[in-house]
């Protein structure tokens, strides 16, 4: 047959649509079933191996610190075993016996509890989780009205050359260890903290807050100005050519269109400052008590999770109720940090509905 | 073909936390099974330990003895050869490489507690306290205006002060200024904190600040006036210490006589700790013999504690 014949046969077999149906994209190339596993285990399959890898490992971190937190996640009733591991009683425990006498641990006592001492099997994580969002919190109020107002000059009124040189110097300051952030915390802000405030000592929340905001800053700033700049420019033409000046344009026009990827930029922040240890652990001071709930609250000392873990795992038997309680606070702690990230996606997700792309 | 469903976040969140759960039921199964023990009846029987050349030795634990350690590693290694590798950990780090039969030797500043005592028996480990110095728990204090040797104080007071019934050092002492007291402790388990509230009589501590080691207690009391803490006695020589009165009476200072004639009534006994009585001729027995001999005990003496010979 000839070649038109042919190409009759052909089309007059094809479903009615075809010609107009739309295109089909590059994604529809989805390897499925079969064809997935046989390209898995040829060459090109150490691709596969990679991206297993970190997955395996995550789980494996996850086995880890559900295992090793059991003990103190079940129900147990630690009260009645609680004054007869009270031996030498001092001075103080008369106290402690009529105010705390019954403590037991259990998922909702852990988490609900309001007093960490670990000598007498108290394991109440309530001030350790004030501590962090204190800590956080503070910074987060330092850094993002600061980061912010940085990001805009950046985009808007810096002029290039200038631009070039600041940018790259603010994201140095990521690159520095935390544990040097710690320590000239500890030489220079602490001392400074208790002259200007009249405090005993410096070591309060507020030095950790003022720490971990210089660390975040770089994280806002970079990612905000990315998504200033990243609004489609006839948004600004517009409005210029409406009649705004530079300042209403960038305040009622750039900054709502930006929202999402500046509050997605300071979710991230919020992520690394909840995480962080070495600093918090050299300027907070150390003290498991509930901050109070007044402005003071930032003038207290406190213990923050993350310090609470790095410092007391090292003299802690290993297999004692104590180390258990320990990776039961790192389990919080990734719940709160996953938390965290899956607010960051709905938040990126609806970015992408409003401007077709993510941040 | 079949339109591609997006993902959105929500089910992607489902996705992971059902993938979490898995893999948190699996924990209670599977982690037994791949958990590997080391071959214990090799060690019982050669006497040495898997993983480690025979000639090191790694000393982990207690920050306290760590300067000892760190003094006495050079001049093993000139007499023998061996090396001797230190690191530090906490008591807790020390106790558990025994326990765990990862090293033979550990270093602690407290007796075992009852967790470690039973996982020692659990895992056929009997752990053996070898004394090598004499520490001393130093009460250091910071009151511009006052010098050494013009506070002292009994064991009574300083409980009284760190469990927050005397708040000003008006209360300790009518002779002091007024003035509240800034009390500094340590991290809950650690070996020193241990030590000194059992010594003192110390039961639920209200402290102002937690420190983690004892250089930082000595630096945060020289920085804070009116404050209080307590440190070992080789980290005590640059700050002022308070005299304790003894069981007569007399006050004592924490000087090296006063601790070696047991008359400062706060002292304590640095350990390695082995797993039973070392075999004679073995290398842990050498180290050990070593370390209180004439040689090793001027190496403690030159840390700054008290030797114990």
């Amino acid at each position: 047959m000839d070649l038109i014949g042919r190409l009759r046969k052909v089309f007059r077999n094809l479903p009615v649509d075809v010609l107009t149906r739309p295109a089909p994209s590059v994604d529809v190339l989805q390897l499925r079933g079969k064809e997935y596993l046989r390209r898995f285990f040829s060459p090109e399959g150490f691709t596969g191996v990679c991206a297993l890898s970190s997955f395996i490992i995550t789980i494996l971190i996850l086995f880890f610190l559900i295992q090793q937190s059991l003990p103190i996640l079940q129900e147990m009733g630690y009260g009645q075993y609680a004054l007869p591991l009270l031996s030498g009683l001092g001075y103080g425990d008369y106290a402690w016996i009529l105010n705390n006498g019954n403590i037991v641990t259990g998922l909702i006592n852990f988490v609900t509890g309001s007093t960490w001492y670990p000598k007498y099997l108290s394991f109440g994580i309530l001030p350790l989780i004030a501590g962090t969002l204190v800590v956080v919190g503070g910074a987060m109020l330092i850094a993002v009205p600061i980061g912010i107002f940085s990001a805009i000059h950046l985009s808007e009124y810096c002029p290039l050359k200038i631009k070039n040189i600041i940018k790259p110097i603010i994201e140095l300051l990521a690159g520095i260890p935390s544990v040097v952030y710690g320590f000239v915390g500890l030489i220079f802000l602490v001392p400074w903290l208790a002259g200007v405030f009249s405090l005993r000592s410096g070591q309060t929340a507020l030095a950790g807050s003022i720490i971990l905001s210089i660390m975040i800053l770089p994280t806002i700033v970079t990612i905000s100005e990315d998504a200033i700049s990243a609004v489609p420019k006839e948004y600004k033409e517009a409005s210029l050519a409406l009649g705004a000046t530079h300042f209403q344009t960038v305040w009622k026009v750039l900054l709502p269109a930006a929202i999402s990827g500046i509050t997605a930029s300071i979710i991230l922040a919020v992520g690394r400052a909840l995480g962080e240890t070495m600093a918090v652990l050299m300027v907070c001071g150390g003290v498991a008590n509930m901050p109070p709930l007044s402005l003071q609250m930032f003038f207290t000392s406190v213990k923050p999770m993350t310090a609470a873990i790095a410092a007391e795992m090292g003299e802690t038997a290993v297999g004692s109720v104590h180390y258990s309680a320990l990776f039961g606070v790192g389990l919080v702690l990734f719940g709160i940090t996953y938390l965290v990230n899956f607010i960051a996606d709905l938040i990126n997700s609806r970015f992408k509905k409003k401007f077709g792309r993510a941040r | 073909m079949k339109a591609i469903r997006s993902l959105t976040p929500k089910k992607t969140a489902l996705i992971i936390l059902i993938l979490l759960g898995i893999a948190a039921i699996s924990a209670f199964v599977i982690y037994p099974y791949i958990f590997v023990k080391p071959q214990q009846d090799l060690q019982k029987t050669l006497g040495f330990y898997t993983g480690q050349p025979s000639d090191t030795i790694n000393i982990a634990g207690s920050t306290t003895v760590m300067p000892i350690s760190l003094a006495i590693a050079p001049l093993f290694h000139e007499f023998t050869g061996v090396n001797v590798q230190v690191s530090a950990g906490g008591s807790g780090q020390g106790y558990s490489n025994v326990i765990d039969r990862i090293s033979p030797i550990g270093a602690a500043s407290r007796s075992p507690s009852s967790d470690e005592l039973s996982r020692a028996a659990a895992n056929g480990v009997t752990l053996t306290l070898h004394p090598i110095a004499l520490d001393a728990i130093c009460i250091i204090w910071n009151i511009p205006g006052l010098f050494q040797g013009d506070l002292k104080l009994t064991k009574e007071q300083v409980a009284y002060v760190y469990s927050g019934v005397y708040t000003n050092w008006i209360q300790v002492n009518s002779s002091l200024p007024p003035f509240p007291i800034y009390v500094i402790g340590r991290e809950p388990g650690s070996g020193t904190r241990q030590n000194f509230e059992s010594n003192f009589g110390v039961g639920y501590t209200k402290v102002s600040q937690e420190v983690t080691n004892n250089q930082d207690m000595v630096s945060s009391v020289l920085s804070t006036p009116y404050s209080i803490g307590y440190c070992s006695l080789a980290y005590a020589a640059n700050v002022y210490t308070a005299e304790i009165a003894g069981a007569g009476g007399t006050f004592y200072a924490p000087t090296k006589e006063n601790v070696k004639d047991k008359l400062y009534p706060a002292t304590r006994e640095l350990c390695y700790v082995t797993n039973g009585i070392p075999i004679a001729g073995s290398l842990i027995a050498m180290f050990l013999y070593f370390v209180n001999s004439t040689i090793g005990q001027q190496a403690v003496e030159l840390v700054g504690y008290v030797s114990i010979i």
